[in-house]
């Protein structure tokens, strides 16, 4: 069945934020401390609108510009909502030296993620794969909205055409939204998606015309990403160089800090622990993210079996390039380039790769 | 997508008995009707201090067997555990030793140090099933001191051929000094042998490269690896060997399937 599509005013916009905001709690990108971050908005003022964010190598800034959905993808991920930095677990309390378990009960929260990129998307099924486990992942992923946009811009630091990730959305939305001169093209992808449309006024059929330039505009943004590097055989060519030799050198730059594991949309990885009060009469059992980065992360006891930085480089891009290809059969990086921006050593994973790749 | 149930939630056991067996390490006896796997571990819980992951060394009547050595703050604390105590556990998780392939062949286990306790279920299951055409124990420790579960040595010896070695003997004769793998050198290894390792990694090593001299492939070589598994669900990352995680796809690995990264260093 081919997606329904329609074509809203700005007004129409209002009244469909309108009807999200009476059922969910809205996440949107929106400007804080000069910086567009995905967080809790209430209306459509809130929203980034007008804002474009200029990116490089371990750069941020931002400008004004004269499209609604100007800027990319936020600085943060969804993963600070669907697997937050910091999350009760489990409490254990201990009376009359009898230990009591108590499960931390499920989340309130209903969300609706609004103004979601190609990228993105794509990184959540990544997730959605690792936490098939997981109730708290999926039970909030279960009851959440999500109304996706289609980019008008690359920036520097993007490079979806490259992982195949971009820049034209297919699937995974309830509702996909496209900017066009003075109208939003509207694409429906699921049951949900379409009795929420239902209700917004205001809405037309578009012209052929008008589906014609959504097209035109995607490829005009294939063609703005810079072809940095081959994705082809990536995983068989990183394979065939797994010997440390080759990545020495990040040593000299990398400051292991772990900005890249945290701004990554799927880095995933996390440590349990243990919270006591002083009276040692009460445990929170609290997961918190961490990242292949730290030091200790894979320590057996005093056995550190990555001790070395470049090593623990190497298994970052090993685990994005070529494991999760094994696991998924696709790549886990995405081409969001928030791991370039936000690297206060300005490294560039594109770089990167393509040096080890072509050594 | 369905949502599963909460593989945080805790199961109980109670501890029937607790016994030392050298220095700090110690053998819990748990009671449980759990359905336990060799080769499988077990999360057991210390209160205000976190979970460690533990291999289950054997079944018992009505439980099963841990053997801890206590060396960080949570395996300090659960040897601690008087009988009666509840103890909090997850599990069992992992995969399993593949003893039904082995019908009909011959098996060789290789143990170094607390490695015995990762063999030890596989071996008294594949004796108590005797479907094997013979069936060879190899187990090193460091000193006449440090011999892991030697109050079953008896009974082994009777059931199969079961050899030790210590590296440097105590006052004790009766044993043999030397290395594991001296005793790997000189052990009649039939045809289509299986074997089984579980030990420190230099001992492996050299057990591998032995183990090819005398011809045994890689398919046939069974490791038993550790990591620091942190949630067992294959989610938080602290396990992995190359694209494997070592808690779900492991802990036991096919030499063949592992060797290209047990091979890199720090991999």
């Amino acid at each position: 069945m081919p997606a329904k599509k329609y074509k809203i005013t700005p007004k129409g916009l209002e009244n469909l934020f309108d009807l999200l905001s009476r059922n969910y709690n809205i996440v949107g990108p929106s400007v804080e401390k000069r910086l567009i971050k995905f967080k809790q908005v209430k209306s459509l003022d809130d929203i980034a609108f007008g804002f474009k964010s200029i990116e490089g190598a371990g750069f941020y800034n931002l400008e004004r510009d004269n499209w609604w959905f100007s800027y990319n993808r936020p600085a943060n991920t969804l993963k600070d909502f669907l697997h937050p930095g910091e999350r009760f677990l489990t409490e254990i309390i201990k009376e009359d030296n009898e230990e009591k378990t108590f499960q931390v009960p499920r989340s309130p929260w209903q969300y609706c993620f609004f103004d979601i990129r190609s990228c993105d998307l794509q990184a959540l099924f990544i997730m959605d794969k690792v936490f098939k486990k997981e109730p708290f992942y999926l039970d909030l992923r279960n009851r959440s909205l999500i109304i996706a946009v289609n980019c008008n811009h690359a920036m520097e630091n993007c490079f979806c055409t490259i992982t195949k990730t971009g820049p034209e959305i297919r699937k995974g939305f309830d509702l996909l939204l496209t900017e066009g001169e003075d109208y939003f093209l509207l694409e429906v992808g699921s049951k949900k998606g379409q009795i929420l449309l239902d209700q917004v006024s205001d809405k037309r059929v578009p012209s052929r015309g008008e589906l014609e330039d959504k097209n035109r505009r995607l490829r005009m943004l294939k063609g703005e990403m810079a072809d940095k590097f081959n994705m082809e055989n990536i995983a068989e060519k990183l394979l065939s160089r797994l010997n440390l030799t080759y990545w020495k050198e990040i040593e000299e730059r990398c400051l292991s800090c772990g900005n890249c594991t945290s701004v990554c949309p799927t880095c995933f990885c996390y440590d349990i622990l243990e919270k006591s009060s002083l009276s040692f009469a009460k445990t929170q059992r609290t997961i918190v993210w961490d990242s292949c980065f730290s030091p200790d992360f894979a320590t057996i006891n005093r056995f550190n079996i990555r001790g070395s930085l470049s090593s623990r480089y190497r298994h970052w891009i090993l685990h994005k390039f070529v494991y999760s290809t094994l696991h998924f059969k696709r790549c886990s990086c995405v081409g969001c380039g928030r791991c370039i921006t936000f690297c206060p050593a300005g490294i560039d994973i594109r770089e990167e790769v393509l040096k080890v790749v072509s050594s | 997508m369905s949502v599963p149930k909460d593989p945080f939630e805790f199961k109980t056991a109670k501890v029937m008995k607790v016994i030392r067996e050298y220095d700090y390490v110690y053998t819990l006896y748990l009671e449980s009707k759990e359905r336990v796997k060799p080769g499988q571990y077990h999360m057991l819980y210390a209160f205000g201090r976190g979970e460690a992951p533990i291999t289950i060394a054997g079944k018992t009547r009505g439980g099963f067997i841990h053997t801890i050595r206590a060396v960080g703050s949570v395996t300090k604390a659960l040897v601690k555990l008087k009988e009666g105590d509840l103890i909090f556990y997850r599990g069992p998780f992992g995969n399993s030793w593949k003893l039904k392939e082995a019908f009909g062949k011959s098996l060789l286990f290789i143990s170094g140090g607390l490695g015995l306790a990762a063999t030890r279920f596989p071996y008294e299951e594949a004796l108590r099933v005797g479907k094997f055409k013979k069936i060879i124990h190899l187990y090193g420790a460091k000193d006449s001191e440090s011999l892991l579960y030697r109050y079953l040595y008896p009974l082994w010896s009777a059931k199969s051929d079961f050899r030790v070695v210590v590296e440097k003997t105590k006052g004790n004769r009766t044993l043999k000094v030397g290395l594991v793998t001296d005793l790997l050198k000189e052990a009649p290894l039939d045809e289509n042998t299986m074997v089984f390792i579980c030990g420190p990694e230099p001992m492996f090593k050299t057990c591998l490269e032995i183990l090819r001299q005398k011809g045994v492939p890689d398919e046939r070589i069974f490791l038993s690896l550790e990591r620091h598994m942190k949630c067992s669900i294959g989610s938080c990352g602290h396990c992995m060997l190359g694209p494997y995680y070592v808690c779900k796809d492991g802990p036991i690995f096919p030499y063949s399937l592992i060797r290209v990264f047990h091979e890199e260093k720090e991999l």
